[in-house]
């Protein structure tokens, strides 16, 4: 359970938490960047490296670009 | 500040400071021993109430700080010869740096999506230790030099907390305390009365980190072994739980809190023998799952009787007295 909350998490954010389609093409993104970097660099990439890679993905997202690829920016007026 | 507001509470801790410094008299070596886990889940909580009852932002990755200072200790203690207790000051800094760099990230999220970011700390930390095994001892875990004994536990691991405690009072009461306190009741307020937002949060994270490390550095001295499970997500939980059931935004019940993680699921299976099943036989106390299900009918209770913890319960005993106390005789019907 805690696996998959965290890989949906990270695939929400990175298509933008507020939006359906963001949220298809962050999972897709996610999940097949995660298995190429398993597959082309399996030394460092080893199975028990896939969450620590997906947080790592969620916290670039986070710093980068907060609204993820197709989210709305939030702009709060004070 | 007045000194007469702070009274009662110093009165109370030093009581409290009284019955801890005479309390091995009495248990044997290992409820002595179970006693110095309270103390490590005590300062792990006073991190956490920082973070979460003070600045009001949640986190589910403190197990994982608290790894951090466990690795700090074993790893320095083991193969490079230090002290256990030396590495202390150097897994409270190294933890609360892990912190504060996870607290630029965290500045973007708020509320559940903050719980879920930190939720991935203590997971990505224990596969990391499991990966680099040359390093860590990766999942099989590493023992420490030495095993302590139940009073041996007690005696290095209250002084710490309560070092800790004082540390954390002299924090929240002065300057950054108050900003602390805005930025949890309004971010706007705090930024408008010239609190830096951004810093004033990653040093929250970054102090709250901290004093985890403390816990995880002082967890893996009295086990004497150290191992990545042992700080998963299940302890961030556990460690959430306590800063609630002490009282969210208040210090009087983090003990409270330490004490209902360390001694609830303990006795969970007694409370369940006590309780008869409404058809006659009783439940099966030895069933999996069944004292995790009384654990969490205890917590929910415990919500019911005080939504606001301990410390609103304390609260509310004493408005009775106080109220006594600080209404002069015959001038309202306050005091009636």
């Amino acid at each position: 359970m805690q696996v998959i909350l965290i890989y949906a998490f990270a695939a929400a954010v990175l298509g933008g938490i507020d939006s359906p389609v963001g949220a298809v093409i962050g999972g897709l993104t996610l999940g097949v960047t995660i298995n190429l970097l398993g597959t082309y660099a399996p030394n460092l990439i080893t199975p028990d490296m896939r969450l620590p890679v997906a947080l790592a993905i969620l916290l670039l997202v986070l710093v980068f670009r907060p609204s993820g690829l197709l989210g709305r920016s939030i702009v709060r007026r004070v | 500040v007045s000194a007469r507001r702070f009274l009662p509470g110093l009165i109370g801790t030093l009581l409290v400071a009284a019955v801890i410094v005479v309390l091995p008299l009495f248990l044997s070596d290992t409820h002595e021993y179970r006693f110095s886990f309270v103390a490590t889940f005590f300062i792990a909580v006073l991190g956490l109430q920082i973070l979460t009852g003070y600045a009001g932002l949640i986190s589910l990755g403190h197990s994982g700080f608290m790894l951090v200072g466990a690795y700090v200790t074993t790893i320095l203690s083991v193969d490079h010869g230090w002290n256990d207790l030396a590495t202390i000051p150097l897994a409270f800094v190294i933890a609360g740096v892990v912190g504060f760099l996870f607290g630029f990230p965290a500045l973007r999220l708020r509320g559940v999506y903050l719980a879920l970011a930190t939720f991935a700390i203590p997971i990505a930390l224990i596969a990391l230790t499991k990966k680099y095994s040359g390093f860590t001892g990766g999942g099989g875990g590493k023992p420490l030099t030495r095993v302590l004994t139940g009073h041996q536990a007690y005696v290095t691991t209250w002084p710490i907390a309560g070092v800790m405690f004082v540390l954390a009072w002299l924090l929240l009461y002065g300057k950054l305390g108050r900003a602390f306190r805005t930025i949890r009741e309004s971010e706007i307020a705090a930024v408008s009365s010239g609190i830096n937002l951004a810093t004033t949060k990653t040093v929250a994270f970054g102090i709250s980190a901290a004093f985890a490390g403390v816990a995880g550095s002082l967890y893996a001295i009295i086990i004497g072994f150290v191992n990545p499970d042992t700080f998963a997500v299940q302890l961030s939980l556990l460690l959430l739980i306590g800063v609630v059931v002490g009282g969210l935004g208040s210090l009087v019940g983090v003990l409270a809190g330490a004490l209902f993680i360390e001694y609830v699921p303990l006795y969970s299976p007694d409370i369940l023998s006590w309780v008869e099943n409404p058809f006659g036989s009783p439940l099966d106390p030895n069933r999996a799952g069944a004292s995790a299900a009384v654990y969490g009918l205890v917590l929910l209770l415990i919500l019911f009787v005080a939504p606001s913890g301990a410390a609103g319960l304390l609260k509310t005993a004493l408005k009775t007295f106080t109220r006594r106390a600080y209404t002069r005789p015959g001038t309202d019907s306050a005091a009636s």
